[in-house]
């Protein structure tokens, strides 16, 4: 069923992946990582994809604007300004 | 506009690939539009530029999209341009989408999901020189193959490839069976992704010496972001901004003013002294000129976004204005309808469309007829001069960056109040793309703020046409035999209609004449100046003169028992009244429209006038318990 195996492939995921994967958040800036895990809501997730931050990219940020507000994020030659609650779902490991 | 179906292109891409200098190009200066500022938030619709010496084609410009699946208002208008929905410029036959070359992978996307749909497609590629400069060669012929439609790379800034892209266009065939192509599930994103990036990483050449491509905005960003000299260069530019709005303005204007003025006079000349020549020149050529004289500063509020636009940085103004936004329930996204706010609500609600959250739009279209556009100022001149007689010039300035200040206050509160009251979403959102930094093309903008200027223009002229006529048969009939000096106005419709509305008017301590000059400016702000010039039985022909024969009218005008009317109190009351009400027709019509719902239009329009009177009456209460007359 798709949903065991789905499961299956979900607890594999964590079990290898635990030690390496960091959210971007809380990676040091400046730095690439590449994406491994996007989980948010369909609609954010869209709107990510669309913008270019999808699975296995190559992603740094670049810090955050004054106030507390949106972060600066590079994937390829894109910059992206988004909010701390739409970049929190994005998981990270070190290339 | 007419186009006949056979020949429509329509040009599609994402926000700042390039595409409206792509369009200027095309259609050179023979284009109409329908676009206001901070996003193409309409489409255009032009013809080819005959210099090209080609059959006549019809090309459209279309608000930027990401995808064919859209998220917003302005996304939508794309959608419904390109499948036929809703819009009378015909069928699109041919697609010329616009890619930024140093933005492929993301780009293609919409080449794959176009194709799907069965466009027929020529892809335009800019900003291939920036990947040039950055020491990146790409594979123009791989790429072509890959993607099976002509690829033509063409130079904003220099022109170069225009007339190859034509060509290709007149070549590719028709579109035929277009179809709504299915949405993309993120299963599919994540398939046509990997394929996308597959083919960009086989065209472009050294794909991991990306970073310099990036390198002067990033150095730039350090600057425009940070914490301190990010939020003064912020402070800087829009001071600059609202400044140049006045300061470059003031000789325009004052041209304006001197050519109606001259105008007026003409047709009193031409028509004589009867009721023709009165109605051509009282009624008609006053009242457009009342609202023509803020064309200079729309025109230079229209180019000054537009530079900040192109250049990149307005996005960087979205980004840092975004977190004391979301305070209010709105977004960085929000940023661009304020500013145009500033000079006029209509403008400013339209380019609420790129807001995607319905509840951040909401909340940015019901304050921005708070913030002081540029009706507004005339009447705040009028008061500040009457307060302000024999002061220095720059206290009257300073009078008017006061309530420039207030009006951005009290517009804040209103957000955050509606802000409790509206239901919440569960995410608010921003995302923004934060362009690369580029010399503005300022032709290409010239060009862009005088057709948006010309259309701000021509829209508001109907409207004005239909007041001004009834506000002239209001003021002159059922009496338009007696002179003005016998009555004629006290005994008009107007006047009758002031004498019932008096009581009402009488708490914020005027009379009936100034309650029917507030009643009339419900069409449009800046009529208010005229009506009271009206009635207050002011005929001076002479603009310059008129203002000052209005004052002198004004320190002298009493109630029937002596008292006077215009007094500290009073005018203070008025101001907050103006500064409050929402007193224009077209800012409701709009709201209706944008809103999506007449009801909390209708509600908009009700409250802010009731919080207006409130804060009026008020004022003139309290300043009178005070002592201040």
């Amino acid at each position: 069923m798709p949903f065991r195996s789905h499961f299956g492939h979900f607890a594999l995921t964590c079990r290898t992946m635990q030690k390496h994967m960091q959210k971007l958040v809380e990676v040091p800036k400046g730095q690439n990582y590449r994406i491994v895990n996007i989980s948010c809501e369909v609609g954010i997730h869209e709107r990510l994809v669309e913008m270019g931050i999808s699975k296995g990219q190559i992603i740094n940020t670049q810090g955050r604007a004054p106030f507390g507000g949106p972060w600066i994020v590079q994937v390829g030659s894109t910059l992206l300004a988004l909010r701390e609650g739409e970049i929190q779902c994005i998981q990270v490991e070190a290339l | 506009m007419h186009s006949s179906g056979s020949s429509l292109v329509a040009l599609v891409g994402a926000p700042n690939c390039g595409k409206t200098t792509l369009y200027n190009w095309l259609t050179g200066s023979k284009f109409k539009t329908v676009n206001y500022p901070g996003a193409t938030v309409d489409y255009a619709i032009g013809h080819l530029a005959d210099h090209w010496k080609q059959p006549t084609v019809s090309v459209l410009d279309t608000p930027g999209t990401y995808s064919l699946f859209p998220k917003s208002e302005d996304e939508q208008v794309t959608y419904d341009v390109l499948f036929g929905e809703k819009v009378p410029t015909g069928i699109v036959k041919k697609v010329i989408l616009v890619i930024d070359a140093t933005q492929m992978e993301r780009h293609l996307l919409l080449f794959e999901q176009l194709k799907a749909s069965g466009f027929s497609i020529v892809v335009a590629l800019t900003m291939v020189d920036i990947l040039k400069k950055a020491g990146l060669a790409i594979n123009l012929q791989k790429l072509e193959t890959q993607l099976g439609v002509p690829v033509q790379v063409v130079d904003g800034l220099l022109g170069k490839g225009i007339p190859e892209l034509i060509a290709a266009m007149f070549e590719a065939p028709l579109s035929e069976k277009v179809q709504v192509v299915a949405k993309w599930s993120l299963v599919d994103y994540d398939h046509q992704q990997k394929r996308v990036r597959a083919l960009v990483a086989e065209v472009l050449s050294a794909p991991g010496g990306r970073e310099k491509v990036l390198a002067t905005t990033k150095k730039i960003d350090r600057i425009a972001l940070h914490p301190f000299f990010g939020i003064l260069t912020f402070f800087l530019i829009m001071t600059g901004l609202f400044t140049s709005i006045f300061w470059l303005a003031t000789p325009f204007m004052d041209w304006f003013d001197a050519s109606i003025s001259w105008g007026a006079d003409q047709a009193h000349a031409f028509a004589g002294e009867g009721l023709l020549g009165e109605f051509l020149s009282e009624g008609l050529i006053k009242s457009f000129g009342a609202v023509l004289i803020f064309v200079p500063q729309i025109f230079i509020l229209f180019f000054g976004i537009g530079i900040l636009e192109s250049s990149g940085y307005l996005a960087r103004a979205a980004t840092l204005i975004d977190r004391p936004f979301s305070s209010l329930g709105m977004s960085g996204r929000s940023f661009v309808p304020v500013l145009s706010g500033f000079a006029c609500a209509v403008p400013a609600m339209m380019a609420t469309r790129n807001i995607p959250s319905k509840r951040d739009r909401m909340i940015t279209l019901f304050m921005i007829p708070l913030l002081t556009c540029s009706a507004r100022i005339p009447v705040f001149a009028l008061f500040l001069a009457f307060i302000f007689v024999d002061a220095p010039a720059w206290q009257a300035g300073l009078g008017m960056a006061a309530l420039y200040f207030v009006s951005l206050i009290v517009g804040t509160l209103a957000a955050a109040i509606i802000n409790r009251f509206l239901p919440a979403e569960p995410h608010g959102s921003f995302m923004m793309e934060l362009p690369l930094y580029r010399r503005p093309r300022f032709r290409v903008l010239l060009q862009q703020s005088l057709t948006r200027t010309k259309s701000y223009a021509t829209r508001a002229g109907p409207v004005i046409f239909v007041l001004a006529v009834v506000l002239w048969l209001g003021t002159t009939f059922p009496h338009q035999e007696l002179s003005v000096s016998e009555g004629r106005l006290q005994k008009s419709y107007f006047g009758q209609m002031g004498h019932y509305i008096e009581p009402v008017f009488e708490p914020m301590g005027v009379d009936w004449r100034v309650g029917v000059s507030l009643l009339t400016s419900f069409a449009a702000r800046e009529v208010f100046v005229a009506s009271l010039a009206l009635t207050m039985d002011i005929t001076d022909d002479n603009e310059e003169t008129m203002t000052d024969s209005l004052l002198a009218q004004m320190r002298t005008a009493q109630f029937s028992d002596g008292r006077m009317i215009f007094t500290t109190s009073t005018v203070m009351g008025l101001l907050a009244f103006v500064l409050i009400a929402l007193q224009c027709i077209a800012t409701t019509g709009v709201a209706i429209r944008e809103m999506g719902s007449w009801k909390f239009a209708i509600f908009q329009l009700l409250i802010f006038n009731i919080v207006a009177y409130v804060v009026a009456v008020g004022i003139v209460q309290g300043l009178r318990a005070f002592g201040v007359s």
